[in-house]
């Protein structure tokens, strides 16, 4: 099972410098819009990425994937803290896990060329370079290119690979490793791939249709079904034997769904959930999140949990079960981040404290949590 | 913004401090408290009071020796380091206790902040991001020179008031009276004070003689009142910049 206990960010996008320890099982990060929820996230992410760029491709495409056209190379750069000044960027990732120390280290320097050279150095292969040679008209006269190295450290001796990209390329090649922590965008559930590792494990086939059926009763199943123009279509089979393509029903379902078939997938490993409120009516959390909660620790899955849901929150320290719990190691932890502006810029800094330290303010005055 | 939290003993200390800051430094009642403190029970009383967008939560901790009781109950260490409060004030009677043994008692109940008589203490701090931030403190012990308790002021102040010294003088010689044979009781100098801003408010306002101590606190101009000015001064502090005007 991966299980991290600590992570230090330093000059990573928005965070200057952050410290978190302590995590537990659950951990919630909360905030305010732009306090570096969701690069806490990638943060995470990239401790258990390869030396290569299409690690850090697979991440940042995770933020663009409604801007397929957004450029690479401008999502990479934003990844260096803006306030290093000179023209060396680095930025560091480390954690403390249950398998070592895990680290994730960037650094490189950005200068311009000329477009042809920038297009010989690029990761287009010989085909990709002449494609693009006769599909545009122009080449441009300059362009950015980055070299540098990506170091990584998954418990052993520590990984080095010299990485050059340029502000021309399109595609990074490269398989995408990533077996030990797992994300759930907050709009993942639309794009559909909601039964994979449920339809062929009769226990988790059962788990999901018994949730299911709390919001709707007339489901009796979940399937592929062969659509007329021979592709495979997910569907619900009703009671009466009517079947339903998915895209007939309502978000609720398609996250519920889409949250469970990653968490199967997900044993022994780290889950991301990022905005899980999104899609989902506040009546149900009380009916999803302790099955998520049950499961994830039945399947040795540690949590990392971003909203900005009060209502989410709330639900989710129900399940501390505090009022009749007084256990010495709580389940769940609470880590608001916070932008601060000091004289040297700004910071991203964090509280961090446990479900039981929440509960109980939020019970006696009006705590708020999320800032 | 500032959030100023008192702590008081009782009903009647909120009552006249409402009463006084509102009178004499322009608080307005305000329907919500910021802090979101509400009374876990019925001897706990809480008021708020805003001027200026600043507000000042009034808290009757219900009675003499509940101030360790409320802090805990109330979680008012946490709010001190979760909220974004100015300062905290708390005023209790002096009894029979010594300004040391008093401020003792306090700060053994708090945290990471203690408190002075007589003194606005700045407390440096760290909120739960880490994040420095600074407290202002006051310690304020009523009667400011003598033994007892609020019904001690009130009687000053009532002597301090020239409409109303002849007939405080009457009732104090009355209870005097009554000291000897009839009520020893009130030899407790505690007892005798209660009866006679008792006896003083009933014989003022008969007519309202049955009702509770917040009935008469609005028929007296507490701000003729040269003691009870002295002795809220640190009020007019409420809502300002400590550093620069209360310290000095």
């Amino acid at each position: 099972m991966a299980f991290i206990y600590s992570i230090d960010i330093s000059k990573f996008r928005g965070i200057q410098k952050l410290e978190v320890s302590e995590f537990s099982n659950i951990n919630l990060i909360v905030g305010d819009n732009n306090s570096g929820k969701t690069t806490f996230l990638e943060a995470i992410q990239l401790l258990f990425a390869k030396s290569q760029l299409s690690s850090i491709k697979n991440v940042i495409n995770q933020r663009t994937v409604l801007n397929p056209n957004s450029s690479f190379y401008t999502s990479f750069i934003k990844m260096f803290n803006k306030k290093q000044g000179n023209d060396f960027w680095e930025f560091d990732i480390y954690a403390l896990s249950n398998k070592g120390p895990l680290e994730f280290e960037l650094n490189g320097r950005e200068k311009t060329v000329s477009g042809e050279e920038a297009l010989q150095i690029s990761t287009l292969s010989v085909r990709q370079k002449n494609e693009y040679k006769r599909t545009t008209t122009v080449i441009p006269e300059t362009a950015r290119v980055f070299t540098g190295r990506i170091i990584t450290q998954a418990g052993k001796k520590p990984v080095e690979k010299e990485i050059r990209c340029t502000s021309l390329d399109k595609v990074i090649p490269g398989p995408i490793v990533k077996k030990e922590v797992h994300y759930i965008p907050s709009f993942g559930h639309l794009r559909y791939d909601l039964l994979q590792n449920i339809v062929d494990n009769p226990e988790y086939k059962k788990l999901a249709i018994d949730i299911l059926r709390q919001f709707d009763n007339s489901i009796s199943d979940i399937c592929y079904t062969k659509a007329d123009d021979g592709t495979y279509l997910e569907s619900i089979i009703t009671k009466d034997g009517v079947n339903m393509p998915f895209s007939v029903y309502g978000d609720g379902i398609k996250k519920i769904l889409y949250i469970l078939n990653k968490l199967f997938n997900a044993a022994d490993s780290i889950l991301l959930i990022d905005e899980i409120e999104t899609g989902l009516h506040k009546k149900y959390y009380d009916i999803l999140f302790p099955v998520v909660f049950a499961l994830a620790n039945k399947l040795n899955v540690q949590l990392f949990i971003a909203t900005h849901s009060i209502e989410a929150i709330d639900a989710i320290l129900r399940y501390g079960n505090y009022e009749n719990n007084n256990a010495s190691k709580d389940p769940i932890k609470v880590i608001t981040l916070k932008k601060v502006d000091d004289n040297n810029g700004s910071n991203i800094v964090a509280r961090n404290v446990t479900g039981k330290y929440v509960y109980e303010n939020r019970k006696v005055f009006e705590f708020e949590v999320r800032l | 913004m500032m959030t100023e939290l008192i702590l008081v003993e009782g009903v009647s200390d909120v009552q006249l401090i409402s009463y006084y800051l509102q009178n004499v430094y322009g608080w307005k009642h305000e329907r919500e408290n910021i802090l979101g403190i509400e009374p876990l029970d019925e001897h706990e009383h809480i008021e708020s009071l805003s001027k200026n967008g600043n507000q000042v939560v009034l808290c009757g901790v219900g009675g003499n020796g509940k101030f360790a009781h409320f802090v805990e109950q109330h979680r008012i260490n946490y709010i001190v380091v979760e909220k974004e409060i100015s300062s905290l004030v708390v005023v209790t009677d002096r009894d029979e206790a010594s300004d040391a043994k008093i401020k003792n008692q306090i700060n053994a109940a708090l945290d990471q902040i203690s408190v002075e008589s007589d003194y606005w203490k700045e407390n440096a701090i760290q909120d739960s991001f880490g994040q420095a931030k600074n407290i202002y403190t006051y310690l304020l012990i009523i009667p400011a020179n003598e033994k007892g308790a609020l019904e001690r002021v009130i009687i000053d102040v009532l002597n301090d008031i020239p409409e109303e010294t002849a007939l405080m003088g009457e009732v104090e010689q009355f209870i005097d009276a009554l000291k000897v044979g009839l009520v020893p009781d009130l030899n407790q100098v505690n007892n005798a004070n209660k009866a006679t801003v008792g006896t003083f408010f009933s014989v003022r306002y008969p007519r309202k003689a049955m009702r509770s101590f917040g009935v008469f606190i609005s028929k007296i101009d507490w701000s003729k009142s040269a003691s009870l000015n002295q002795l809220f001064l640190p009020f007019q502090c409420l809502g300002e910049d400590k550093k620069s005007i209360c310290q000095s």
